[in-house]
């Protein structure tokens, strides 16, 4: 075995990671791609059936996962599909997986270097935050859930109590009339939405860790349905201080939020700096553990030990976050992502179907 | 084996140092220029660059606090020195005006704290608010919560206009939060909620700010139009006292009514106030009732004796608040419908809530429609108390 057998984690800490890794740079960004194809305020009904879709995916994947128990999706791919197509496969996700990591480190570090250090060149912060990353990681997945589970209560507080300061600016007409086109622009923006929630495929690699694989379905249920309300707020609040037309001119909807009003009277007078902080926590939680599946996958496909996989993948990681010339370009890295992330949705789906026909659940049981 | 690594982790130490001093780039709080506050104007062109001359030209002034100023540590001896510094640049964009005040001041300027903007009238009428606005809106190190003003007459003398002990934006800022206990002063608006407002094409009113023999007045609101962001007019105090009924922004305030047969005077202190406005559409025709309702307490009245014990009388005062009120917001919408042909008081909004359909139809040319809409407005006020006195004197 090249996983440490002791390396279990238990169901609330499953649910939490995927939370966890769903939340990252759509907190800053949904509102304005949802409501960009949307084109009127219902953009929040958009967040809530796009989160049911990806319950039903989520579903899916869990019951794929939970065929073979202690097996991520590196392994049994290659049982389903044969050794061939299968390492293909595994390559398709480690290169999504490689992309989003890449994708985000840039994304933290534009918005680092824009708002908070802006004379620090971005390769440093870069730089920086890799090497913590890699700290995480080398522990392996058990530090990684523990740290999720301290930082998930304390993100949920802070960002909810200064959603709460942000009524003050808050319009109710600005998210009227309720589907005032019709159902039409909804169902427009449930794609970009879908996207925006990605990380709950986590669970194709979590149930081989988890304590009790047969609880993967209500895990990644809670923890699809602790994201969806979170986004919820978030698209409800930007969108009901923007307005509609507002939001789509922001690059970053929420900071502007933030920074649109100041709590007089109240400790401090402006907040963003501890959205910052919480937001700069959460999207740390997603590539960390993109960036160890990606490891995992390239030493299980390998066959060689972990640790070389995730001192080996730095430097592409690296490049990759460099790629993009000006932020136009890290949002076109971050449609490639998308892409490929529906590649990964639809070969799993048929990967389930293969496994489903080849009896695969009783086998691997007897 | 083991020295080594203790010897490493030594020199790790001693290294650590080289990357913990923190203080490589301070610069004194003394020196720095903390903008608080800056000013646009409309200027006449500089004479050396007369080949641009078909285009505006800008008068910047940046107000900056010093600290020093503002400590209150100086010397009784010593000359008064004003709290605040004002620096003026001409130029024809925004960010290149700002950029010039540096051959002027020796200091680095600071963005952070920047609260207020006030665009000079005769700017804002010639020139789109949203070309002024975006260099603002995209520097990310001013907030969203900066707030906009319109200056009647000259932008920059609004800079200048306090004693001078006090900082004129400080001044500015704590005037414009007095719409909360002042029908008669327009909502501020911030940074955020003009531009949400113009990228949806909908008309503002902003705050408008005059310097009155060097003595700070808010009163009027500016009429911006949202499609072509600019200054279409202004509202004197009785006209966005009308408005601000209409939009239902008072929280609290006084109106004043008056008998006119007997000659006598009633004041009332509301609590709250609603306004509902309601569209009705028949064929392509459009049309709006307003329900205003509100409810307070009798403050004033000049009668004698004025026994407030009796429900005939607070019935009759009642009465005579409710004529005041509709005069008033009639008034405020004949303004706007004949003389403006704007709608900033939301009557458009609640259209595209309850008929979105038809809405999409009159959107292009609603300021149209909306001047030739009959409005009717009801009004019912209830007076629930009198506070501690009930009459002036005993009944005879």
């Amino acid at each position: 075995m090249l996983t440490n057998t002791n390396d279990r984690i238990t169901t609330p800490q499953t649910a939490v990671a995927v939370t966890s890794i769903i939340i990252g740079i759509g907190i800053l960004t949904l509102p304005r791609t949802v409501t960009e194809e949307v084109g009127t305020p219902d953009s929040w009904i958009s967040v809530v059936l796009g989160g049911m879709v990806v319950m039903i995916i989520g579903i899916f994947m869990a019951k794929l996962s939970q065929m073979f128990p202690e097996k991520t999706i590196y392994e049994y791919s290659q049982l389903v599909v044969g050794k061939g197509l299968g390492k293909l496969f595994n390559l398709v996700l480690i290169i999504y997986f490689l992309l989003s990591v890449g994708l985000e480190i840039r994304v933290l570090a534009e918005v680092t270097n824009m708002y908070l250090l802006v004379k620090t060149p971005i390769e440093v912060t870069m730089i920086a935050i890799m090497s913590v990353c890699v700290y995480l990681v080398v522990g392996g997945i058990n530090p990684m859930a523990r740290l999720y589970e301290l930082l998930l209560p304390v993100t949920i507080v802070i960002f909810l109590l200064v959603f709460l300061m942000g009524l003050k600016i808050f319009e109710l007409n600005h998210l009227r009339p309720v589907m005032g086109d019709g159902f039409l622009p909804v169902l427009k923006g449930i794609q970009p939405t879908t996207f925006s929630y990605t990380g709950y495929e986590s669970i194709l690699i979590l149930t081989a860790f988890m304590a009790e694989p047969k609880k993967a379905k209500k895990a990644v249920l809670i923890g699809i349905g602790a994201s969806i309300v979170f986004y919820l707020v978030t698209v409800v609040m930007v969108v009901g201080a923007l307005s509609a037309d507002g939001v789509v001119t922001e690059i970053w909807p929420t900071i502007t939020l933030f920074q649109s009003f100041e709590a007089t009277g109240i400790l401090f007078e402006r907040y963003e700096s501890f959205i910052f902080a919480i937001w700069i926590l959460q999207i740390f939680t997603t590539f960390t553990s993109f960036f160890y599946f990606a490891a995992l996958g390239l030493s299980q496909t390998s066959q060689k030990k972990i640790s070389y996989s995730i001192y080996g993948l730095l430097p592409v990681i690296y490049l990759i976050a460099t790629i993009p010339t000006n932020i136009n370009e890290v949002f076109t890295l971050g449609d490639i992502v998308e892409y490929i992330f529906y590649g990964v949705v639809g070969i799993t789906i048929i990967l389930l179907i293969i496994a489903h026909f080849r009896r695969m659940h009783h086998e691997s049981k007897g | 084996m083991n020295r080594k690594v203790k010897w490493i982790q030594i020199l790790l130490f001693c290294l650590s140092y080289l990357f913990l001093t923190g203080c490589w780039d301070y610069k004194d709080v003394e020196d720095l220029h903390m903008i608080i506050g800056q000013s646009i104007d409309l200027a006449e062109p500089i004479e050396q660059e007369k080949d641009m001359i078909h285009r505006d030209w800008l008068q910047l002034t940046v107000q900056s606090v010093k600290p020093k100023g503002l400590s209150g540590q100086q010397n009784a001896g010593a000359t008064m020195q004003k709290p605040y510094e004002n620096l003026t640049s001409i130029g024809n964009s925004a960010i290149q005006t700002f950029n010039n005040i540096y051959s002027k001041t020796e200091h680095p300027f600071l963005s952070y704290h920047l609260k207020a903007v006030v665009l000079g009238e005769k700017l804002v009428k010639k020139v789109n608010m949203q070309k002024l606005l975006i260099e603002y809106s995209r520097a990310p190190e001013i907030r969203g919560s900066l707030l906009v003003f319109i200056g009647k007459g000259k932008a920059k003398d609004i800079l200048e206009a306090s004693n001078p002990t006090e900082v004129p934006i400080i001044k500015l800022i704590g005037l414009s939060q007095n719409h909360s206990v002042s029908t008669r002063i327009p909502p501020e608006m911030n940074l955020t909620q003009v531009e949400a407002k113009l990228a949806s094409q909908s008309n503002l009113l902003l705050q408008t700010v005059e310097a009155k023999n060097k003595r700070m007045i808010i009163a009027n609101g500016a009429i911006i139009n949202g499609k072509t962001g600019k200054l279409v007019g202004f509202l004197n105090r009785k006209e966005i006292e009308g408005l601000n009924w209409l939009t239902s922004r008072a929280e609290v305030g006084v109106v004043k009514a008056i008998d006119t047969e007997k000659n006598k005077i009633v004041g009332y202190y509301f609590k709250n106030a609603k306004s509902k406005i309601r569209p009705h559409i028949q064929g392509d025709k459009v049309s709006f009732d307003v329900n205003i309702e509100s409810n307070g307490s009798l403050e004033e009245d000049w009668f004698i004796p004025g026994d407030a014990f009796d429900n005939k009388f607070l019935h009759h005062a009642e009465r005579l608040i409710e004529k005041q009120i509709k005069y008033i917001v009639m008034k405020t919408i004949h303004k706007l419908q004949k003389d403006y042909h704007t709608d900033v008081a939301g009557f458009g909004e609640q259209l595209r809530i309850e008929y979105p359909k038809e809405w999409k139809k009159m959107k292009s040319n609603w300021d149209q429609h909306f001047s030739q809409a009959p409005i009717k407005v009801n009004v019912k006020i209830t007076i629930t108390d009198y506070e501690t006195k009930g009459t002036k004197m005993k009944k005879k």
